[in-house]
């Protein structure tokens, strides 16, 4: 306790006393029996409240709290429902990670000899996983062309929402889009010739066009929404003339703007800032207006070698998993690996290698609750398969033995 | 407030009801569109038997068919230039178009250099160009493949370097609709990328690479976009089995040979005896069993044999007299219930069940083309219901 703290209210009271200009012992008694009432007055005034209403407040304000963290646990972590498999067995295939085994849903009619394959390919869940849309056709039979569906999760309910002749299926990799409000969905759609990207309502209605891919243009493939729901990238397969790129445009259509030359695979960050894709250098980042390209993976490629590809932001835009195909191995063939690594390019870790004679695979995708990665690699039968793996490399569980797929989609469990 | 939560209840209550309602409704609609469709689908499939249509082949500058339903050769095509050749030849997926290669071949005509075109005729159409082949993988035994959906066609286009002389061959894709057509292997010297085969899925396409060293020829695969090119064996003639898994080929050190689709699991079929065969086998439309030709012996008689995909059950179908110089390899009918084949030592193109009975004579021409060998191909008549 300290004259220290006194001193405001002692030199208060000095500055009151000065005008009298006596400084006697006695007034200086005075002064501080003065300060010292003024004191009593004050604590008097700042008297703690009763102790039921202090409860009440604390008691509101943990209540505040746990509801805000439950509030903002169920908004934003994100549970991990059944992974989609795409595939040539005419049926969609399912797999429930902490199940047993496939099974299928909406599939094609009976085959019968004669007939092409039956494919159905490109599923993708909506962003509250009670969907599942996805692209469906047989091969040999008429029309040959394929259409775009969305089913309800367990399969039922099937609806087709428009024809989209090849889909975007000759280029590698996912075509459709959900927008992040699960009203749309964009996707490839050829005129004969080239391929354009158009936009459903996901409940059904006529599809309208987004893109228009004319002369020196081969097609604009994989539509991605950003998490604003605003803009949307794609990619778009150009000519030696005119080489393609990663595209960004306006969900109504207008503001094409080229971000990044003669990439490919776009994924936005989580947070809508960047977009990163593959191309012949691997790996690279671009902000969302095509400034401050860099390259994630730096390497050489000879002839015949891949660089990776593939790459998919987890869930809190931290790190990101791709996937590299090493080779020319020894027998002439290829083998899968399954990387993780920083968003600026820092902490590369690989999680999987596959054996040799790798055919088919799906790239790594990441669980809804970011902890858990999915991935499919066919090679040697016995050992080739649906995959999951924890996040740090542990846990490798194989959920089937199918891998004839191109394409994995990871479902949000659906809420309540 | 307790008469607000009633109603509220009551409002849930009555709109659950509805809810109800309405599943049902949606339930019942679901059975009756399920009920129709099945029955709709089950009708189809009693009434359209899946028709065979024609079988295609070339003779000289001709483009022909010959049908099981009608007697006599049509004539699809003629290139009406002298010394014009039609070599190639396949129909697509939905039997609606049929693509083929014809022009003059080197050395023939010196007023045009490079010679060879692919074209695609619809069916009482005419031919349209689309693009130049060069050789077109000729000399060798190649074909033109149609992507499953119809929509391109992989064919091998031979570039002539100036400076060595040398010929090589890739592997290129074409949109059959016309188009730029776009480089899919890239081999630089000393090779030849030919016969191409589309999988089933449309995923990969294998190919045969023929080299100056050794081995003298591989089979590959290679993704659509043209990487991750993997060697699969040594040999020639991939087909893949009709569910894309496996593939059959041309072992070059033992006979007919199954792998699967990533080159492991190699098996022998059926084990070379000597001459020219057993080779270029074929897929039954349900996989189960491959037709292959065979020559026993050199300069000997041309042999058509069956066997399971498990190598189990060979059989020899037909035999032919001595001998064998010019030849058709068999394949089967799109319904799987035929075979048809060609070879000069039987004296023409003929059409045999399954079984090996039923032996019939379509044609007596045999391709005469430059090639030792020539190919059928069986149109399928599209069809109307599955999707």
């Amino acid at each position: 306790m300290s004259s220290f703290e006194w001193m405001p209210d002692l030199a208060a009271a000095l500055d009151e006393l000065v005008p009298v200009g006596d400084s006697s012992r006695a007034d200086w008694q005075d002064v501080v029996a003065r300060v010292d009432k003024r004191r009593l007055l004050q604590q008097r005034g700042r008297r703690r409240p009763h102790w039921s209403l202090r409860l009440a407040v604390v008691v509101a304000l943990l209540f505040l709290l746990l509801a805000g963290v439950a509030t903002a646990t169920y908004l934003l972590v994100r549970s991990n429902g059944d992974i989609a498999l795409g595939g040539d067995v005419g049926k969609l295939l399912v797999v429930d990670p902490n199940g047993p085994g496939l099974h299928a849903v909406a599939g094609c009619a009976a085959w019968h000899p004669g007939e092409g394959q039956c494919l159905v390919e490109q599923p993708a869940w909506s962003p509250d996983g009670t969907r599942v849309a996805f692209v469906r056709g047989r091969y040999g039979g008429m029309p040959l062309h394929f259409s775009l569906y969305v089913a309800a999760a367990d399969g039922t309910g099937v609806r087709r929402l428009a024809l989209c002749g090849e889909c975007g299926q000759f280029t590698v990799g996912q075509h459709l889009g959900w927008s992040p409000d699960g009203k749309w969905i964009a996707f490839s759609r050829d005129n004969g010739r080239q391929e354009s990207l158009w936009v459903t309502a996901a409940t059904g209605g006529t599809p309208r066009r987004l893109t228009e891919c004319l002369a020196a243009c081969r097609g604009d493939y994989k539509p991605g929404w950003s998490p604003d729901g605003r803009q949307l990238v794609f990619e778009r397969l150009g000519t030696t003339a005119k080489p393609g790129g990663i595209y960004t445009i306006r969900a109504d259509g207008s503001g094409l703007r080229l971000i990044a030359k003669g990439g490919q695979d776009p994924v936005w960050s989580p947070d809508g800032h960047r977009v990163a894709f593959d191309d012949s250098s691997g790996i690279e980042v671009v902000n969302r207006d095509g400034s401050h390209l860099r390259p994630l993976t730096p390497g050489r490629w000879r002839r015949g070698e891949i660089p990776p590809r593939d790459p998919a932001w987890s869930p809190d835009g931290r790190r990101l998993v791709y996937f590299a195909t090493p080779g020319p191995g020894p027998q002439e063939s290829f083998r899968a690996e399954v990387w993780t690594m920083n968003g600026d390019g820092s902490g590369r870790e690989r999680l999987y290698r596959s054996g040799w004679r790798l055919i088919y695979w799906a790239p790594p995708i990441w669980s809804p609750d970011g902890r858990m990665i999915a991935f499919s690699v066919a090679n040697d039968p016995a050992a080739g398969g649906t995959f999951v793996i924890n996040a740090d490399g542990t846990g490798l569980r194989r959920l089937s033995s199918f891998a004839f797929t191109e394409e994995l989609s990871w479902q949000t469990r659906p809420k309540g | 407030m307790i008469a607000f939560v009633r109603r509220a209840r009551e409002r849930l209550t009555v709109r659950g009801v509805a809810m109800r309602r309405q599943k049902l409704l949606i339930i019942a609609l679901v059975v009756v569109v399920a009920g129709s469709a099945g029955i709709g689908a089950a009708t189809a499939t009693g009434l359209l038997v899946r028709r065979n249509g024609a079988i295609a082949f070339a003779h000289g500058n001709n483009l022909l068919a010959v049908s099981l339903k009608r007697p006599g050769v049509r004539r699809l095509w003629s290139c009406r230039k002298p010394l014009c050749n039609i070599y190639q030849l396949a129909w697509s997926p939905d039997g609606r178009r049929l693509a083929f290669v014809q022009g003059y071949f080197d050395g023939q005509d010196p007023s045009e250099a490079s010679h060879m075109f692919l074209y695609v005729m619809a069916v009482g159409g005419k031919p349209e160009r689309l693009a130049s082949c060069g050789d077109c993988g000729r000399g060798l035994w190649t074909q033109l493949s149609w992507s499953p959906d119809g929509k391109r066609i992989a064919y091998s286009r031979s570039v002539v370097y100036s400076r060595s002389g040398l010929t090589t061959e890739n592997i290129w894709i074409v949109p059959a609709a016309g188009g730029k057509p776009h480089r899919l292997t890239h081999c630089r010297s000393d090779c030849r990328d030919v016969d191409p085969r589309w999988s089933p899925n449309g995923r990969l396409l294998a190919f045969v690479d023929y080299t100056g060293g050794t081995p003298w020829r591989r089979v590959y695969t290679v993704r659509r976009d043209g990487s991750h090119l993997t060697a699969i064996a040594n040999g020639a003639d991939p087909q893949w089995s009709p569910d894309g898994r496996r593939i059959a080929f041309d072992g070059d050190s033992r006979g007919v040979e199954v792998a699967d689709a990533d080159g492991s699991h190699n098996r022998l079929l059926y084990p070379q005896t000597g001459g020219a065969g057993p080779g270029v086998p074929s897929w039954s439309p349900d996989g189960k069993k491959l037709v292959f030709f065979n020559t026993p012996n050199s300069g000997s008689s041309a042999e058509v044999w069956t066997i399971n995909a498990d190598g189990t059950a060979p059989q020899r179908l037909y035999s032919s007299g001595c001998c064998v110089s010019v030849w058709a390899a068999p394949i089967w009918s799109p319904d799987g219930r035929k075979i048809a084949f060609g070879a000069d030592a039987a004296g023409g193109t003929y059409v045999l069940n399954a079984d090996g009975s039923g032996l019939k004579q379509l044609s007596p021409f045999v391709s005469a083309s430059p090639d030792p060998s020539s190919m059928l191909s069986w149109q399928r008549l599209p069809e109307r219901t599955h999707h």
